[in-house]
């Protein structure tokens, strides 16, 4: 079955890290959402993929390319301006001519959720997958009765269903009349939901109960958590170079050309983006680094999203929340692509400090630091 | 410059050609034809123009099991249907595809009698010479050799006989390779034409005969039978896709941060300040003078490599291919010559690089194209590894052509005792920088791309720049004239007001690299000079340091090593632009070929 994938949105909630990227180009597990997404398509049977691509979109099209790499051919619409997610399904009304599945770009799911509505979308459309969850009040909670969805509401106060709206949808070309018929929203957009509720009212959308991960990055610290959840064995390329002396721990991943220097030491789940240079004496845990980064000696980094690109100085620290949090992300250091930080500078959660900033040596940062600002001291 | 497939096996050939063709049109398009073979014998279909012209002319389908095909850069004769490959004898039982040109053209031409020649093309005569041999009987390769011993010049050949169930491939300092598949056997004049179908390949040698079936390939020379090895090429064919992008040249540019860390991997420790190439490069610390010859953008890599190795205390030039000739300052035992070429059939570089073997020169070759000529040619060879480039003009392969030169000189150091462990570092540290940097470029694309829409309208673009930022410079201009055909120009920058500067007025634009390594302090004074005569100059380098003098200015991070470089993937996307407002066919610009395989 052909899958549209849905990744045009800018993600706005992540920055800085979706400053220079869309949120499906964010890594999880040492590599791009939207890679995950569409490796666990096609292991669920779809033949082809159409991504819709916006925001950033040169980032998607430079890393998915046609699809080589993931063995499913690969095309692209583009959404110029992103006026909600029934618009961007219907810039792919020139491609499809079938079934199809939607997928969201940004959401990684299990195989089994997305082979169910292939199978179900075999038989009628639309479909829609559903998920129980522990607090679904934050999200879109979905009743259903007989498998038939009888509605949908967006982040209720309250609520009897434990059903959420997973994201996975299965049409046919007929909902490209639907979305054509409704009306923006207050925010101006034209919402898949919507376009649901119109289907709910008419001849009605059955649902599919999925189960197992779900995963979801609305916070930079996500980045830290969801990464677990996938299973992924920790790998360490064989192009990385490790000094003798350095200790990496078993939940480590090092990405292509990355050098490890002399005494430091990686612990607790940490992805290392290609081609990063992490100095002698440095030490990290739990965190994140893209790539090109350089952490220069002595530097500590724990709990913190570092973007591509960046220099952190010589014996700066960047520490987020040592604890978790009783739920949602934990509060995280960010610091955002091409960034220069210290030498001897001191970053605590929730410090964010955006694209293109310089901070100065020494300086104490605990707050948001907007993109391209020179922090000469604090 | 013209680009050579052909098939022999158990499917159908016409898709394997029409494909083959598709990937091969960047060496040139102005004409292509096909001949297939069957038990009827061959038909022959041609056509002036693109791909799309000769499609208009072909069958749907065609049962033929064996075939050739042929896109066309015109040198003998302008592109018409006669003129198109393949070119046949009188009888119509002899089809010839050729890539090269024969120097002798006009004496063979004069000497045959009895032919009647409908093109005025040197390969239609290879037909008819052929012709001619069959009278003396022997074998078909047998004749091919008669004739070929008659040939003077640049040719590989694809051969069909209508009675024969074989194709014959021909190589004379012309590229041709030769597929294993499991349907087939396949001939090309490179591997991206056939690597869909197999990525066994056989590359041929000077004066090889190749006589291909479906199951067998034997290869002749003079002396007898020889073997060539079957290599495994890693190139994948899906990643030549254009991926989404509007053009293979803007694809091209986008992942230049990641063809720059293939192009960099596992090369360089800036930790201990030392160089590892995959391969051998020969006695480096004899050497006392470096000659690096190249043409176009390789050339300006091989100049700003120049200035890099000059700055690193070891005398060094760039010596244009054509323009090559031994200097007599060049003494043979502590020069080394280095032949800076992508594609690695370059005629200009591989005619100076012959020029050169013999004379006692070390010679290395600098290419993205593993088995191409010039490593055949040169004693070591070293790959800038940035994978398949389809645009016509070069982008990830200039950066990284340069970036692999710059560890080249650091090696050059190490080896020499000439730079200091500090240095080497230091200067291993900024070519580490590169990827990201590059992509930092890319995220500036918003101010790029307004400097473009404003630079659109100009009448006349202008490139200056000091030290290292002047091949950048002429690199600029060069990309800027290739694509867009507006008129760019390149000079160093002092050099402005000893003539060119008559040129500048309120419809110039200036674009000036002012980035550490290219002199920025002297090149400010001749921005003033510009701006006094109305132009609107374009700065790249640091904020700090174009910020007071213009609204147009492209923030350029990196060292005195790496700024100047950086700058042209600005200068890149700035042409990009300008090309695609005005509607451009920016990969494939008129009158150039990707490969420019005629002298």
């Amino acid at each position: 079955m052909h899958a549209v994938i849905l990744a045009a949105g800018a993600g706005r909630r992540l920055w800085p890290l979706t400053a220079y990227r869309p949120k499906p180009m964010l890594p999880v597990a040492a590599r791009p959402i939207i890679g995950h997404v569409i490796e666990t398509a096609t292991a669920a049977g779809v033949d082809a993929v159409t991504l819709v691509v916006g925001y950033k979109g040169d980032r998607i099209r430079e890393y998915v390319g046609d699809g080589a790499r993931f063995d499913v051919p690969v095309g692209y619409v583009d959404q110029e301006h992103q006026l909600g997610t029934a618009h961007a399904v219907a810039q792919a009304a020139e491609v499809v001519d079938d079934s199809f599945l939607v997928l969201n770009g940004d959401q990684i799911v299990d195989v089994e959720a997305i082979a169910a509505v292939i199978a179900a979308a075999d038989d009628q459309t639309p479909v829609m997958a559903v998920t129980a969850v522990d607090d679904p009040i934050a999200y879109g909670v979905v009743t259903v009765e007989d498998g038939w969805v009888t509605a949908i509401e967006e982040k209720p106060t309250q609520t009897t269903s434990g059903l959420i709206n997973a994201g996975i949808y299965g049409f046919d070309p007929s909902i490209f009349g639907v979305i054509e018929g409704l009306s923006p929203d207050v925010a101006g957009e034209l919402s898949l939901v919507a376009a649901i509720e119109r289907c709910v009212a008419d001849a009605g959308v059955a649902a599919v109960a999925t189960s197992g991960r779900w995963v979801d990055v609305t916070a930079p610290g996500d980045l830290l958590t969801v990464g677990a959840t996938l299973h992924r064995e920790p790998a360490i390329d064989e192009t990385a170079s490790v000094d003798a002396t350095a200790v990496v721990g078993p939940g480590v991943t090092l990405a292509a050309d990355v050098r490890v220097g002399p005494q430091a030491v990686l612990t607790g789940d940490v992805d290392v983006g290609a081609n990063v240079t992490i100095g002698p004496q440095v030490s990290i845990e739990d965190s994140v680094i893209m790539p090109d980064t350089h952490i220069e000696p002595a530097a500590t980094v724990a709990t913190s999203v570092i973007g591509q690109n960046v220099r952190i100085g010589p014996a700066t620290v960047a520490v987020g929340q040592r604890e978790p949090a009783a739920e949602g992300a934990p509060p995280v250091v960010v610091i955002g692509d091409h960034s220069r930080i210290g030498p001897a500078a001191l970053l605590e959660a929730p410090a964010a400090v955006g694209v293109d900033c310089e901070v100065a040596a020494g300086a104490h940062l605990r707050d948001r630091i907007g993109d391209a600002t020179q922090v000469v001291s604090r | 410059m013209c680009g050579i497939i052909g098939y022999v096996g158990a499917d159908t050939a016409l898709p394997v050609l029409t494909s083959g063709l598709d990937r091969l049109s960047y060496r040139g398009y102005d004409s292509a034809g096909i001949a297939l073979l069957d038990d009827g014998g061959l038909q022959s279909y041609r056509a002036p123009g693109k791909l799309d012209a000769l499609r208009a002319v072909l069958p749907d389908t065609a049962a033929a099991t064996i075939g050739m095909g042929h896109t066309r850069w015109s040198t003998h004769g302008p592109p018409t249907a006669e003129n198109a490959h393949p070119q046949l004898d009188c009888s119509g039982e002899i089809a010839v595809v050729h890539n090269g040109v024969i120097s002798n053209a006009a004496a063979l031409r004069g000497e045959l009698e009895g032919h009647t020649l409908t093109s005025e093309t040197d390969t239609e005569l290879i037909a008819h010479l052929l012709e001619e041999a069959q009278s003396a009987g022997g074998t078909p390769a047998d004749q091919i050799r008669t004739v070929t011993d008659q040939l003077e010049g640049s040719y590989a050949l694809v051969i069909a006989f209508a009675d024969d169930g074989h194709l014959y491939a021909v190589r004379q300092q012309s590229p041709l390779v030769i597929g294993d598949g499991d349907r087939g056997r396949y001939i090309a004049s490179d591997v991206p034409a056939f690597i869909e179908h197999t990525d066994a390949v056989r590359y041929l040698e000077d004066g090889d005969i190749a006589v291909v079936g479906a199951e067998t390939v034997r290869i002749l020379n003079d002396e007898g039978e020889v073997s060539r090895p079957l290599t495994r090429v890693e190139w994948d064919a899906e990643v030549a896709e254009k991926g989404g992008f509007a053009h293979y040249m803007l694809k091209e540019i986008v992942e230049q941060p990641d063809a720059m860390r293939q192009s960099l991997s596992g090369r360089t420790d800036p930790t201990t300040g030392t160089v590892r190439f995959e391969t051998n490069l020969g006695p480096l610390a004899r050497v006392q003078n470096v000659v690096l010859v190249g043409c176009g953008t390789s050339h300006y890599a091989a100049a700003y490599a120049a200035g890099v190795y000059e700055a690193n205390g070891i005398a060094a030039e760039a010596v244009i291919a054509s323009e090559f000739r031994e200097r007599p300052h060049w003494d043979p035992a502590v020069t080394l010559i280095i032949a800076v070429t992508q594609s690695g059939e370059t005629a200009d570089t591989l005619t100076a690089m012959r020029a050169a073997a013999g004379q006692g020169y070390a010679t290395m070759a600098v290419t993205n194209t593993v088995g191409s000529s010039i490593t055949r040619l040169a004693e070591h060879a070293v790959f800038i590894r940035a994978g398949p480039e389809i645009g016509v003009a070069a982008t990830k392969t200039f950066s990284t052509q340069v970036a692999t030169l710059l560890v080249l000189g650091v090696a050059l150091g190490e080896a020499r005792g000439s730079l200091s462990r500090t240095v080497r570092r230091r200067q291993l540290e900024a070519i580490d920088g590169l990827p990201g940097q590059l992509q930092a470029m890319l995220d500036a694309r918003g101010v790029i791309d307004e400097i473009a829409a404003m630079a659109a309208t100009a009448s006349n673009h202008v490139f200056i720049g000091r030290a290292l930022g002047l091949p950048v410079a002429r690199e600029g201009a060069l990309k800027l004239k290739e694509i867009s055909y507006d008129h760019a120009e390149a000079f160093p920058a002092g050099e402005l007001k000893h003539g060119p500067l008559a040129l500048v007025t309120d419809e110039t634009v200036v674009y000036a690299i002012l980035t550490p390594g290219a002199d920025p302090e002297r090149t400010v004074t001749n921005v003033k000079e510009v701006q006094a005569r109305g132009a609107t100059v374009v700065a790249l380098g640091p904020p700090d340091r174009w910020r007071s003098l213009t609204d147009w200015g492209v923030p350029v991070e990196g060292s005195a090593t790496t700024a100047p470089l950086l700058s042209t993937l600005a200068l890149q996307l700035i042409a990009y632009e300008i090309a695609a407002a005005a509607g451009r066919d920016i990969d494939q610009p008129r009158n150039l070929a990707k490969s420019v395989t005629v002298e």
